[in-house]
């Protein structure tokens, strides 16, 4: 710790967005930085599923970031290069305060009074980029819909104990037709030295939904080796992106509010769903306003239907069919009767 | 005493994060949101290692001594 200068940021009013570009949806994210802004790595991911979801961080993986954030430090500037695409593109506004939905905050918090209602969360510039994109009505792209992908998206389980050590491969996914093996360091990619599991998912976050590929330099039992890991038009698709604090706002433009759930009632519906929670109150309450109820199966929602669905591919169909303001139809059934309804997406 | 402080560091800022350990006590609703940022400010100011919530201060620092900086962003939940 003292080989660094620690700083604790609690808000993100005020931040330099080219700076600070990491994953939004987490309550914990580090960046490691020369002062001139050069990027040696990021750290902090966490999984999809709600019960483990800090399995993939660790005082060990933390550790190891470190003395790899320290090593790439005293090989700056000579290793400049490796890292300028460290940092992304210029996002549109320099600051989370300058989107539309987030000019009501300033740039620094008050302590005096209502401290956690002036403070602008993270995952809150998520919900502006995508509001603003709806507001224009135009489509949200991949890149938006499904930051910071996970590396199992590709058929890779990093160990979170490492930098970025292979745990396992996925049978038949991207990864494997890379011939990535269990045990391999991956070292580079793109270019780019790894220091972290979300070292990782920046080179996932930079890759375009459209496919691409990236070349990896890996470390195979003291081995140099190269692969290329090819990624096919609509990879990110298959990431389940419920779980981030921001699905609550797609959840409002897409579903009016409502949660939904795999449905285990024992009476299946052709997508599988029903509907677990809906909201009480403003624009998270349109679905309930329409007569949708905790309970109910979803027959159908805006002409999707036949066949399983997750909540996940509902919000990415109706956001990806619907301008807001758009109406969708939506058959539910309650107590053996089909009921249909209709709302206005966000 | 360095390992001893990392690992209470890494606790305060990813345990309290993810398991709110570090404010198990404020789960109870005895207090409000608002009060635990106060009472984490309080404590991070008397810090020796870490600098609060100011960057331009922390950019500073690493210039002036050489040192990378570590910048956490850690929401209090």
């Amino acid at each position: 710790m003292d080989e660094f200068v620690c700083v604790r940021m609690i808000q993100f009013n005020g931040v330099d967005l080219a700076q600070f570009q990491f994953d939004y949806d987490m309550s914990f994210g580090v960046l490691f930085l020369n002062p001139d802004g050069t990027v040696y790595g990021r750290y902090g991911t966490r999984n999809d599923r709600p019960d483990d979801a800090d399995k993939e961080i660790s005082m060990e993986g933390l550790r190891a970031g470190m003395e790899a954030a320290l090593a790439l430090h005293r090989g700056y500037p000579a290793n400049s290069e490796s890292l300028a695409d460290k940092r992304g593109p210029a996002p549109k506004y320099d600051r989370p305060e300058l989107y539309p939905q987030l000019q009501k905050y300033t740039p620094k918090i008050n302590y005096g009074n209502q401290v956690a209602k002036s403070c602008i969360h993270c995952h809150q510039v998520h919900n502006a980029q995508r509001q603003e994109l709806r507001d224009a009505r135009q489509p949200i792209p991949d890149e938006i819909l499904y930051p910071y992908p996970m590396p199992q998206v590709v058929g890779i389980s990093l160990d979170p104990k490492k930098r970025a050590t292979v745990r396992a491969v996925g049978e038949g996914t991207a990864a494997a037709e890379a011939g990535i093996q269990p045990g391999d360091e991956i070292l580079f990619a793109d270019g780019q030295p790894l220091i972290s599991v979300a070292d990782f998912q920046w080179i996932l976050h930079q890759t375009p939904g459209s496919g691409d590929t990236i070349p990896l330099k890996v470390n195979r039992s003291g081995q140099a080796d190269e692969l290329s890991l090819v990624l096919a038009p609509g990879w990110r698709k298959r990431t389940d992106f419920t779980w981030r604090v921001s699905t609550w706002d797609l959840r409002r433009m897409a579903l009016g509010g409502m949660v939904l759930q795999v449905d285990d009632s024992g009476s299946s519906t052709p997508l599988g769903l029903s509907v677990k929670g809906a909201g009480k109150y403003g624009d998270h309450a349109i679905a309930r306003r329409a007569g949708v109820r905790e309970g109910d199966q979803l027959v159908s929602i805006a002409e999707l239907s036949g066949k399983p669905a997750t909540e996940a591919e509902v919000i990415a169909h109706i956001l990806d069919s619907t301008k807001k303001g758009d109406a969708i139809p939506v058959t539910v059934r309650r107590q053996g009767k089909e009921i249909d309804l209709s709302f206005k997406t966000q | 005493m360095r390992a001893l402080f990392f690992s209470s560091a890494f606790s305060i800022v990813l345990g309290s994060a993810l398991s709110f350990s570090a404010v198990g006590f404020a789960a109870d609703g005895k207090k409000t949101r608002d009060e635990m940022v106060i009472e984490d400010r309080d404590e991070l100011q008397k810090s020796d290692t870490w600098i609060y919530n100011d960057f331009d201060r922390a950019k500073a620092e690493s210039k002036a001594s050489g040192k990378p900086l570590m910048v956490v962003f850690r929401c209090i939940p």
